[in-house]
């Protein structure tokens, strides 16, 4: 096993991440909280799946990121006729060297921003599985490793579903989490209409974190110690969530290790190098909600949504926290 | 897709534990009232309590925290005072268990508490069954092992738990409408389950009730009972007839008669002979009890447990347990004489002290035990009314003993007398000859003309079957060398009568187990004087060991049995034996008795050093204050207090390290981190102690290597607890 993260190293983590949440508060207004999850999904290796209404700042959020750390970004628009090759590139036969030259897709980047994702087919969809899972594409037998570090913000509209493609569950399972961003209250809003901007790219950002720097946040965020009687707690909130009546399914054991990897990240965030009950406690919402289903669906996605996290909340209430 | 079933929610669930778990409280308490320890307003009072908790469970969050507070000091009072009260420790600890289960009953429980909950009212049920003997018990055991059951079950259902608060109402307890989640219960509920279940309950209840009643205990009175239901009877075995082919036919049934353990097994001799039964008269071709030795020999029925013996008492002599299967027969298997032997229950039975034999009046039906003191296990039976008899002449015989033992008698052809007195001249030479002495020619000239087998064929012509064996170069089997070694010695004038039962067995382990096929017939001579003397015909013309290479006889002497599963299994069944048989209860009285006299007399002294420690620490105190005494006071009080200092300084912190060591996560020292963690967050100003809070935070949730001195961090939180007054 590897060694636990010290202090200092855990003190240097949170100033990095400190930077990075300065920078992109100043494009991101009022949306601390989830600045500081998407934070905490890029110091834990994950992906993100932001689901709200459309021009509420979800492509400003992955585009902020991207240039905060001085990383590469791109941006796919899914629909119906998007093709897999559009996303992951295509080898095409090239006169002058008389061979098959891979032309990397648009998901040769660090930050990737899949836009309404659930436009595409699931063929398209599911063009992304093996990137976000192994960080890699295979092309005609021969992998190419996207960019590192490397995180693909997914976002979808919960209202309009005419003419999508829900994401399958194997896919939703991918993202680290599930993050909702919301309306901005009013001084924010005021303060966003005043400094209008054209475009998201558009926004003046400058670098200030290395790819490096972020690359030895995920590697930290992974040896973060996890005191047993956290661990055990964790794990009393899965088994709630198997036996509770009005899901489906319980939460699977990546589910779980999810939730863990992204206390871990919490607590680097907060500057510890251990996780306190609070970091999974927290995170439960944003990393379950979207891996479970209820037993009776309902028509409507967003009252869905409400029922699963009403019902999350209501299950981390009932089991005390180790103190 | 197969429709779920639906399922109680979390809430529903909490509501019918708090139901369960107060109809537990309320069954304990039922069973307390048969106790009738302190009146009947205390159980009706609580109960009372309950039934209020039970209803609105919401009201029980009124209870003010005071009453939490001094609830377990309370009922511990209630415990000493009801000691005093009484002067025993039944009363106190009913009174204690009866209060903490009411206690537990009216405030929203944990998991724990319901386990506690659970073992309490067990207690107070089981307490009332055993010391009333009521038959409610059954009642309440029955309803309390339902219960406790639906208890344990809707624990495991509702899976984690939820933070149980004195005072705040918890959401299940909001809104209880019980007809509602009666409603839901009865929609989610798989009855045919919930009816296997009961079934099987109940089969199971049914099924202890029978074994509890079958199984021999203290007094059970007439343990004939068992007999009278089964109608069963036993095929083989010995009676007071023996014809011939009867041993043998036992002798190839190679199941256990009987197993013996004797408490010193030196005194086991070398061959042992298990007697049964003792047979005079040979007519019909039988030997058999003749009604003269009926009724001359045998005390008349009686239905007792115990039978006394002629043998005087022995310093050192060995227990023998003898637990009998039914297929031996009616007679008990002894060894000789004794002073006493003790069965499990009592028995009809006739008992013959100058035999040394044992009838009881019924075939067994079941494993019969017994335990015999003071066995005597020699060749040689003393007998001196039968030594008496025989100096009389046949007259006085006849005039002062009608019904005579026909221990002298052959009634057979003159035909077969000829041969037999040819027979006993060639033996004798002519000369009368002692007992013993006419005992070894005989069976020396048996042992010449046959051998051993138990396949016999006997030679063809007219007369007594077994003269005609005795003068043919025929094998024969125990029965023909017994049998005709009898009609031969008494042609030579030498009473004598035959003995069947066992003889030998093989150890298995500290006891010995005689098998059917261990069956033999044997003799025994009278000395002309006092002794019965044993004569083994078979053994004596076959050879010590006995027939090896034949099918059953091997021999007189026990022997070591090997191991394996065989052996193992008949060693468990010894153990259950062990387990129902209870020969004398008042062993069991004395040692509970025994035990209760040490608990009182540890509880009287406890109290005497008290007492005596107290009226010490009165006088002193009622003496004048004067500067040495002062002196001696303070500085006790000093040493007191720096005792403490010490402990919580030092003492305490070099504890929890200790234990921490002997766990590679350092739980009490965690522990002992969130113990402090839980006060101080009912600090306002959090920002002050922000720094004890992350180092306890770090010892709680972090890395052992990065832990500060806990020792310190103890000594910092507790300076803060004091300031912040928590």
């Amino acid at each position: 096993m590897s060694e636990s993260v010290s202090s200092g190293a855990a003190g240097e983590a949170r100033e990095v991440l400190g930077r990075l949440r300065a920078n992109m508060q100043r494009t991101i207004r009022g949306k601390d909280e989830v600045i500081d999850l998407v934070l905490t999904c890029l110091a834990a290796g994950g992906h993100v799946l932001v689901e709200d209404m459309p021009g509420v700042g979800k492509t400003t959020l992955a585009y902020a990121l991207s240039r905060s750390m001085d990383a590469a970004f791109s941006r796919i628009q899914f629909t119906s006729d998007l093709l897999p090759t559009d996303v992951t590139g295509v080898s095409i036969y090239d006169e002058n060297v008389r061979e098959f030259v891979f032309k990397k897709g648009p998901v040769f980047a660090n930050v990737v921003l899949a836009d309404e994702i659930n436009r595409a087919t699931p063929k398209t969809q599911s063009a992304l599985l093996e990137v976000m899972d192994r960080g890699r594409v295979t092309i005609d037998g021969e992998p190419h490793a996207v960019g590192e570090p490397f995180m693909v913000v997914a976002t979808q509209n919960p209202v309009d579903y005419e003419g999508t493609f829900p994401l399958p569950e194997s896919q939703m399972d991918r993202f680290l989490m599930r993050l909702h961003m919301g309306y901005p209250k009013s001084h924010d809003e005021l303060e966003i209409l005043r400094t209008a901007r054209t475009a998201y790219d558009a926004i003046e950002l400058n670098p200030v974190a290395t790819r490096e720097e972020v690359r030895r946040l995920q590697t930290l965020s992974a040896r973060v110690f996890v005191e047993d009687s956290v661990l055990e707690f964790l794990l009393k909130i899965i088994a709630a969530t198997r036996t509770e009546t009005e899901f489906k399914t319980g939460i699977s054991v990546r589910g779980g290790l999810a939730l863990k990897r992204a206390a871990q990240a919490r607590a680097l965030l907060r500057g510890s190098d251990y996780v306190v009950p609070e970091d999974v406690s927290e995170l439960v919402a944003p990393v379950f909600a979207h891996r479970l289903a209820l037993q009776r669906p309902g028509s409507d996605a967003l009252e869905e949504r409400r029922v699963i996290i009403g019902a999350l909340k209501r299950i981390v209430g009932t089991i005390p926290p180790p103190v | 897709m197969e429709k779920k079933r639906p399922r109680l929610k979390t809430d529903e669930l909490r509501q019918l534990r708090w139901l369960l778990g107060g109809a537990v409280a309320l069954v304990a308490l039922w069973a307390q009232t048969f106790l009738e320890i302190g009146g009947w307003w205390l159980p009706g009072v609580l109960t009372m309590l309950i039934l209020i908790a039970l209803w609105r469970p919401a009201w029980v969050a009124q209870v003010p925290d005071w009453l939490h507070r001094l609830a377990f000091p309370g009922i511990a009072a209630a415990g000493v005072h009801a000691y005093y009260l009484e002067g025993e420790w039944m009363p106190a600890m009913t009174q204690v268990a009866t209060l903490l289960v009411a206690y537990r009953a009216i405030h929203y429980r944990k998991r724990r508490d319901e386990l506690q909950l659970i073992v309490l009212g067990l207690f107070l049920v089981v307490s009332g069954g055993v010391l009333t003997n009521s038959i409610g018990f059954a009642v309440q055991i029955m309803m309390l092992t339902g219960l406790a059951l639906a208890l344990l079950m809707t624990l495991t259902l509702e899976g984690g738990e939820a933070p149980v608060a004195t005072k705040t109402v918890p959401t299940w307890a909001e809104r209880v409408d019980w007809f509602a989640l009666a409603a839901r219960v009865r929609a989610v509920t798989a009855w045919r389950v919930v009816a296997t279940g009961a079934v099987l309950f109940l089969s199971l209840a049914v099924i202890s009730g029978l074994l509890f009643l079958a199984i021999p205990r203290f007094e059970l009175g007439q343990g004939l009972f068992l007999e009278g239901l089964l109608k069963r009877k036993t095929s083989s075995g010995f009676t007071d007839t023996l014809r011939f082919g009867d041993v043998t036919d036992i002798l190839r049934d190679q199941s256990v008669a009987m197993r013996v353990e004797v408490s010193d097994r030196s005194q086991v001799p070398a061959q042992v002979y298990w007697r049964m039964v003792v047979l005079d008269e040979y007519r019909d071709q039988a030997f058999r009890v003749s009604p003269g030795l009926k009724a001359s020999a045998f005390d008349k029925p009686v239905t007792t447990r115990e039978v006394r013996g002629a043998e005087p008492p022995r310093r050192g002599s060995a227990e023998w347990t003898f637990y009998v299967e039914p297929s031996a027969g009616r007679f008990l298997p002894l060894t000789g004489g004794f002073r006493m032997l003790r069965l499990t229950e009592p028995q009809n039975l006739r008992s013959s002290t100058g035999l040394r034999v044992i009838e009881l009046t019924r075939d067994p039906v079941s494993m019969k035990a017994f335990r015999v003191y003071g066995m005597a296990s020699v060749p040689e039976l003393r007998d001196r009314t039968f030594g008496s008899w025989l100096r009389l002449n046949e007259s006085e015989r006849r005039a002062r003993h009608p019904n005579q033992p026909t221990m002298m008698e052959v009634n057979l052809s003159p035909a077969d007398m000829t041969i037999l007195r040819r027979v006993v001249q060639e033996i004798t030479g002519g000369v009368e000859l002692p007992a013993k002495e006419f005992a070894r020619r005989a069976q020396a000239w048996m042992g010449r003309r046959h051998g051993y087998s138990l396949n016999i064929e006997l030679p063809p012509g007219e007369g007594d079957p077994l003269v005609r064996w005795l003068v043919s170069n025929e094998p024969g089997h125990c029965e023909f060398f017994a049998g005709g070694f009898a009609l031969l010695a008494r042609v030579a004038g030498h009473p004598t009568r035959v003995v069947a039962g066992f003889v030998g067995g093989v150890w298995n382990g500290d006891y010995v187990i005689v098998r059917n096929s261990d069956a033999h017939a044997w003799c025994e001579i009278f000395d002309g004087r006092e002794y019965w003397l044993r004569v083994d015909p078979t053994m004596a013309a076959t050879g010590e060991r006995g027939r090896a290479d034949e099918q059953g006889l091997e021999g007189a002497t026990v022997r070591e049995e090997e191991g394996g599963w065989a052996a193992m299994m008949d060693r468990l069944r010894l153990f259950w034996y062990r387990r129902i048989v209870n020969f004398d209860e008042r062993d069991q009285r004395v040692m509970v008795s025994s035990l209760k006299n040490s608990v009182q007399d540890f509880g009287r002294r406890v109290e005497e050093t008290l007492k005596t420690w107290l009226a010490g620490m009165r006088e002193w105190l009622s003496q004048p204050w004067r500067a040495d005494r002062m002196s001696a006071s303070i500085g006790v009080l000093l040493a007191v207090i720096a005792l403490v200092w010490s402990w919580r300084r030092w003492g305490r912190a070099a504890w929890l390290r200790l234990r921490s060591k002997r766990s590679s996560h350092g739980d009490a020292e965690r522990r002992e981190a969130g113990r402090w963690l839980r006060r101080l967050a009912k600090v306002e100003n959090q920002t002050a102690i922000a720094p004890v809070r992350a180092s306890l935070e770090r010892v709680r949730y972090g890395p052992r290597e990065t832990w500060p001195r806990t020792d310190a961090l103890w000594r910092e939180a507790r300076k803060l607890s004091r300031r912040h007054r928590l």
